[in-house]
């Protein structure tokens, strides 16, 4: 019982790292950016659905499928962001982001029909004793997504494009009289993070299979993690990414998967409530308390 | 100001007398597949007041309404079948379990908004709707089937449904017209001047939320007599997105709102009637479609333009639009 518990964990860590990609891609979308983005499930299901069939179906190579996924993904960022996100009155963005969102699942339900797909790669597993062992898919995720966000956090912190970034989530005005060109900044922001789904539907496609409601899990996922650590907060994100995928793993080792989503999202309302602003955060005014 | 019978000549009043007669003339001349459609556009009608009570008027946006809804036919299937319950009782059940998800959802509401409200509702929707699939006490993925004895024919479900739907219409325009309705506005408009001028906007979310949930789950238990049973289909979203479809097309806040957005389920109930069952996917689209460019262009839907807006005749209003184009000036 102890070693299944302890690969439980192990697991879950391996996968809440992708996790915390996943969601620190919505934390940045909707904490730093404003924009609330509902069709960010739906995004990572269609770019999960563009690799497989790029690779199995049609069979184009690796790297170039990567590069197929990497550009529709920032073109349909750059798009969203012309089209449905240029409103900054929150009801909208959640009205039209929710429709969007629907609009890509019931197309791959039409295109590429709602069968579940899947690799089907046999995983090469690490053992360290007899018992207790990691996949090597999940463990490559893991390093990759950690070092995707390290990098995408030295982007921001660092480089002028990414400074210019946060300057204009702090005060727009303040940035436009600086000389940083406001909305063509956030369109780039925009677009930018829908790298990181990119990345995470390609890493996800790896381990799990695909069809048209994944992506709400993952949203669901998304929404977790990035109220637990608090929204807009990527380095946060991550640790919680980890926390939620190791119970996560435990809720469907040791209960069963039908408890999954009551019991995660159970906690997500009693955290919203108890704590809006983060568990790991100090107080802030994030959350309008009337 | 004496009117006479040319003020009562405008669009307003011919589009009202084609409403009532189409109401009256479909029962006699309708077979049994117009009537269906109409016995859902009037159920969409009812739910589209209700849904405008919450986010139309108190500005409470509420993206996963079939929660409500679902949580009514529940109710009601749940207290014939398992309970025994006569149908009042039934009705009763409902009513209780919305109630009790309308405190949830409305202590959420006054302590978070925007896009944490959201949030929390789409988690509250997603509990309740997975646990209706996995429970033996809510008949697992297949539901509960009603009794036979409660079969009602079209022509009585018919009438049942115009009535709820008027109902459902008038509870709209009384709250609006009260001091509660006053209130849901303030909320909406601006919640810290309502704040500061002492309105208990808690309470008065709170309200809001059991007052449409209530709504809702009377039409939920409508809903249930005329499936004759239930699925945890009647969560779907995509009920919710016919719910806000019909009040974003018709109007916001306003009771013709959802009567003059009904349109779109007529549509779409005859084209899925004719379509193969391959493309009814892209009934969907074509809805999400009209969602988005609605939102986007004409956020206040059919009843914002311009044939609908009020004649300003007297004389301070006209006053007071002069001033305002001569400051813009």
């Amino acid at each position: 019982m102890g070693s299944a518990i302890l690969g439980y964990v192990l697991n879950g860590i391996c996968i809440g790292g992708v996790y915390g990609l996943v969601s620190s891609a919505w934390s940045f979308q909707c904490g730093a950016l404003k924009f609330a983005n509902f069709a960010y499930g739906a995004s990572i299901m269609l770019s999960m659905y563009i690799t497989y069939f790029s690779i199995r179906e049609w069979n184009i190579p690796l790297p170039i499928a990567v590069l197929i996924v990497l550009v529709m993904d920032i073109c349909l960022g750059f798009l969203m962001r012309k089209t449905v996100l240029w409103r900054h009155d929150r009801n909208t963005q959640i009205l039209c982001t929710m429709g969007l969102s629907l609009i890509i699942i019931n197309l791959v339900d039409f295109v590429f029909t709602s069968y579940p797909r899947d690799f089907g790669i046999l995983e090469t597993r690490i053992f360290f004793t007899d018992s207790i062992s990691i996949g090597r898919t999940q463990l490559i995720c893991f390093v990759m997504s950690a070092v995707i966000l390290i990098t995408f956090q030295m982007f921001l912190s660092k480089t002028w494009t990414g400074r210019s970034i946060r300057a204009v989530v702090q005060n727009k005005e303040v940035a436009t009289l600086m000389g940083v060109k406001g909305a063509r900044t956030l369109d780039l922001a925009f677009a930018l993070s829908y790298i990181l789904i990119a990345v995470a539907g390609i890493m996800l496609m790896s381990m799990y299979q695909v069809e048209p409601a994944y992506g709400d899990r993952m949203q669901s996922i998304a929404f977790i993690v990035c109220v637990s650590a608090g929204l807009g907060n990527l380095s946060g994100a991550f640790m919680s990414g980890i926390l939620v995928g190791v119970l996560e793993q435990l809720i469907v080792g040791l209960l069963g998967a039908q408890f999954r989503t009551p019991i995660l999202y159970g906690l997500f309302v009693i955290i919203l409530l108890a704590r809006p602003h983060g568990i790991f955060t100090r107080k802030q005014n994030v959350a309008r308390s009337i | 100001m004496k009117k006479d019978l040319k003020d009562y000549l405008n669009i307003k009043t011919l589009l009202l007398v084609l409403l009532v007669a189409l109401v009256i003339f479909i029962p006699v001349w309708g077979n049994r597949r117009y009537m269906n459609i109409a016995i859902l556009v009037l159920m969409y009608i009812g739910l589209g007041e209700s849904w405008n009570l919450l986010s139309g008027m108190s500005g409470l946006f509420s993206i996963a309404h079939a929660l409500f809804f679902g949580l009514g036919v529940y109710g009601m299937t749940i207290g014939m079948t398992k309970l025994g319950l006569p149908v009042v009782g039934g009705i009763l059940l409902g009513l209780a379990a919305n109630v009790v998800m309308a405190l949830i959802v409305g202590f959420v509401g006054s302590k978070l908004s925007g896009l944490y409200f959201t949030m929390a509702l789409i988690a509250l929707h997603a509990i309740i709707y997975t646990l209706a699939g996995q429970m033996s006490f809510t008949g697992y993925a297949l539901g509960l089937s009603m009794p036979r004895e409660y079969l009602m024919s079209r022509r009585a479900l018919y009438f049942l449904v115009l009535g709820l739907a008027i109902l459902m219409m008038l509870i709209f325009v009384w709250v609006r017209k009260s001091r509660i309705g006053t209130n849901f506005v303030a909320l909406k408009e601006n919640p810290d001047l309502a704040v500061s001028l002492g309105s208990n906007i808690r309470g008065w979310r709170i309200l809001a939320v059991i007052i449409s949930a209530m709504m809702a789950s009377i039409m939920g238990a409508f809903y249930a007599f005329y499936m004759m049973a239930n699925t945890p289909e009647v969560f779907a979203s995509t009920i919710s997105l016919r719910i806000i479809m019909v009040c974003m097309v018709g109007g916001l806040g306003n009771v013709w709102g959802p009567v003059m957005g009904c349109w779109l389920i007529v549509f779409d109930e005859l084209v899925r009637g004719v379509m193969p069952s391959k493309f009814a996917s892209f009934a969907v689209v074509v809805y999400a479609l009209v969602l988005i460019v609605m939102a986007l262009l004409k956020p206040k839907g059919i009843m914002g333009s311009k044939i609908f807006q009020p004649k300003e005749t007297d004389a301070r209003s006209v006053e007071n639009k002069k001033a305002a184009a001569k400051a813009q000036k």
